[in-house]
């Protein structure tokens, strides 16, 4: 049965202790000819003090860990994506310091390595192509952050194996965000799942959401556990979650863990249920018609357009990176527009334009 | 631990807490790594309290901005008060010695442009205005492409600036107050900056400074023609009305090139190819104007970078939008009556 450690009370002032206890209770063992890749979530330049990506004292945290062990090759990696290359995230994330401090110790931008097309057959991919130094890995480190998601509910450890596509643009496997997480659950599976909860993002992540301090570590060896005690966590139910639902049934786990530590109930506070219903819907639409029609798929972005403005008329306001603050005026005039589109396109056709 | 240091952070005050710091700057600010928010200063407690409780900060709440310029940990100020207030937050920070982000327009006039100007570099602080427009990925890919001659050689140009001003949230209402800073061609003076920073010196200018709208307080349209040196002459057309529509064009001997706001891609039409689809461009990658004018605000301050702004342009945008108002007298206008 799978083991998940949950701490509570972490600092950055014991974050060397809490996480070497972690891994020694779940027994992690390396030996020298071990190659270790660690996987952050670095998506957005939402920094770790705000709740959006990981802290980078506990990827160092861990790679003292692994030092008192082994003098092994790490590797730190991450893609590009829509917003960021994968390099700028290193950047200004405040990554660059690990591989300057530690020997043998790399930041690879899984984007810009070697790929190797695979013969998959999975869930969603017949092929996949996986950067080199993925394949080469023989222990996986998943470090993902604990936050709330608009379309996939919670974002932690199966959410973050997103970030082993390799291409840029992920916007298409979207719609199959769950099978596309088993298949690389399945491909690449983490040896070790931690999630850093010392700042959590409540609210309408996985970017725009509102910081938590929560001071919460959650480690695990299995990254579906995990997920559903970081979702109990966030007090959302496991099943509830679509990723977590779909390993269950396609018998990836059975959700049966270990604890060891409690599991302290944090209200985070969620999407409004019509919103989060609406993006569903929304992407499951897509997924049809991805399937039936190519046209069709703009279909799904309308319904995320207005699962967007049921979050704004609930919350009032919702921040975003390119657009910045919109508010209830904004968006009626939004919503105006969009009312008032297909009546534009009437009188033109009535006009015989 | 103190030899590698993981970002050296740019510590930073906002001076004036109002909608362009709630609706711009403070979401980009809240995804960016590089800057410590360390004061929020307004007047009103009750504003800088609303902004802090809003996007979840940890910084203070000042009423007094003496308190920001006495603290030597503070790098930078954001400049986001009305126009009005400018020159003298500016000459006192400055003098702190502290490093400037002033948002447009940067003076009431260009006797203070100039003041500002003298001060910043006696004090030897760098001023960047926020003409976020040049970060606008579009823009600065026509820029790129205007100094690599892909039009050969500039005829001219035409820009077409739209808004909607009388609904901006502020909350001193100053776009719609001339004393205050406000009116169309002052409180929108991206497209003249953009003109200057695409064409060079201007020459000369004529222009109509115009009430419109029939409530409005102040001047809400502008037309300006603006020579510029080699023969290169911009029409702009600024108005507050209910459209949003932003679009430049440049025309060269070689060809035009055309930014929409509503499309992603540049439109080029090159020379010669008659009837044929415009050539898409794909524009520079940009998060966001205001998330990249940050990022180069911080490396101006880590000494990476020199403003994209520099004294000249500033200097020649405040005298355009100071002549264009001089000469905006009706009887410059030539009637057309049977």
């Amino acid at each position: 049965m799978s083991l998940v450690v949950v701490k509570t009370q972490v600092e950055i002032s014991n974050l060397d202790k809490q996480i070497s206890d972690s891994l020694n209770e779940l027994n992690f063992k390396i030996k020298d000819n071990d190659i270790i890749t660690i996987k952050p979530n670095l998506c957005d330049y939402r920094p770790s003090e705000q709740g959006g990506t990981t802290e980078p004292l506990i990827v160092e945290a861990i790679i003292k860990y692994i030092r008192t062990l082994s003098n092994c090759p790490i590797n730190i990696v991450e893609s590009d994506h829509a917003l960021a290359i994968a390099d700028d995230e290193f950047e200004r994330m405040g990554y660059l310091y690990l591989g300057e401090k530690y020997e043998n110790v790399k930041l690879i931008n899984l984007t810009k390595e070697k790929q190797h097309r695979l013969y998959l057959g999975g869930y969603y991919f017949d092929e996949f192509s996986a950067a080199e130094v993925l394949l080469k890995t023989t222990k996986f480190i998943n470090v993902a952050k604990l936050k709330t998601h608009t379309q996939t509910k919670i974002t932690c450890i199966l959410k973050n194996q997103f970030g082993l596509v390799s291409r840029r643009y992920k916007k298409r496997y979207h719609p199959f965000l769950s099978e596309v997480i088993l298949d690389l659950i399945r491909l690449f599976p983490p040896t070790i799942s931690i999630i850093d909860g010392l700042v959590a993002m409540e609210g309408s992540g996985p970017s725009d959401g509102d910081r938590k301090d929560s001071k919460i570590l959650i480690c695990g060896n299995n990254p579906v556990t995990t997920d559903c005690v970081a979702a109990q966590v966030m007090g959302i139910k496991p099943l509830t979650v679509p990723a977590i639902k779909l390993a269950r049934k396609k018998r990836l786990s059975n959700l049966q863990y270990n604890l060891v530590g409690t599991i302290p109930r944090l209200k985070f506070k969620q999407m409004p249920w019509y919103s989060y219903l609406m993006r569903r819907y929304g992407l499951n639409s897509h997924k049809r018609a991805a399937r039936k029609f190519e046209k069709k798929k703009k279909r799904s972005e309308f319904f995320s357009d207005v699962a967007a403005g049921f979050l704004v008329l609930k919350q009032g306001k919702y921040s975003t990176l390119q657009s910045g603050l919109i508010d209830r005026q904004i968006f009626f005039r939004v919503f105006k527009g969009m009312l008032k589109r297909p009546f534009v396109r009437m009188k033109l056709k009535i006009k015989g334009i | 631990m103190n030899k590698y240091i993981r970002m050296k952070k740019t510590n930073i005050s906002l001076i004036g807490c109002g909608a362009v710091a709630e609706y711009y700057h403070l979401p980009v600010l809240q995804r960016m790594p590089e800057f410590n928010i360390k004061y929020l200063v307004d007047l009103d407690q009750n504003r800088s309290t609303y902004l802090k409780k809003l996007y979840r900060l940890e910084s203070e709440t000042v009423d007094d901005l003496d308190i920001v310029l006495k603290d030597d940990q503070v790098d930078a100020v954001l400049l986001l008060t009305p126009p009005k207030l400018h020159k003298d937050q500016i000459i006192e920070v400055a003098r702190a010695g502290k490093h400037i982000f002033c948002e447009k327009p940067l003076s009431m006039n260009n006797k203070e442009a100039k003041e500002i100007l003298q001060v910043c570099k006696q004090e030897n602080v760098n001023l960047l205005v926020g003409y976020q427009m040049r970060f606008d990925g579009k823009y600065s890919k026509i820029k790129e492409l205007i100094s690599k001659k892909m039009f050969g050689k500039i005829v001219g140009g035409h820009g077409l600036h739209f808004a909607n001003a009388f609904e901006w949230p502020s909350i001193t209402k100053f776009q719609t107050d001339r004393s205050q800073g406000g009116g169309a061609l002052f409180e929108m003076m991206h497209f003249v900056d953009l003109a200057t920073w695409f064409f060079g010196k201007a020459i000369s200018l004529q222009s109509q400074v115009l009430t419109r709208n029939k409530k409005s307080s102040v001047d809400d349209s502008a037309y300006l023609s603006i020579n510029f040196e080699n023969d290169v002459n911009v029409s702009l057309h600024i108005g507050w009305n209910k459209l949003t529509v932003n679009s430049f064009t440049v025309f060269g001997t070689e060809g035009y090139i055309r930014a929409l706001s509503d499309t992603k891609k540049l439109h080029f039409h090159a020379k010669d190819l008659l009837a044929q689809p415009p050539i898409l461009i794909r524009p520079n990658h940009s998060i966001s104007p205001f998330h990249d004018e940050l990022l180069h605000f911080h490396n101006i301050v880590q000494g990476k970078e020199k403003p994209i702004t520099t004294s000249d342009e500033i200097l020649q945008n405040s005298i355009i939008i100071e002549k264009s108002y001089d000469q905006q007298t009706e009887k410059s206008l030539i009637i057309l009556e049977e």
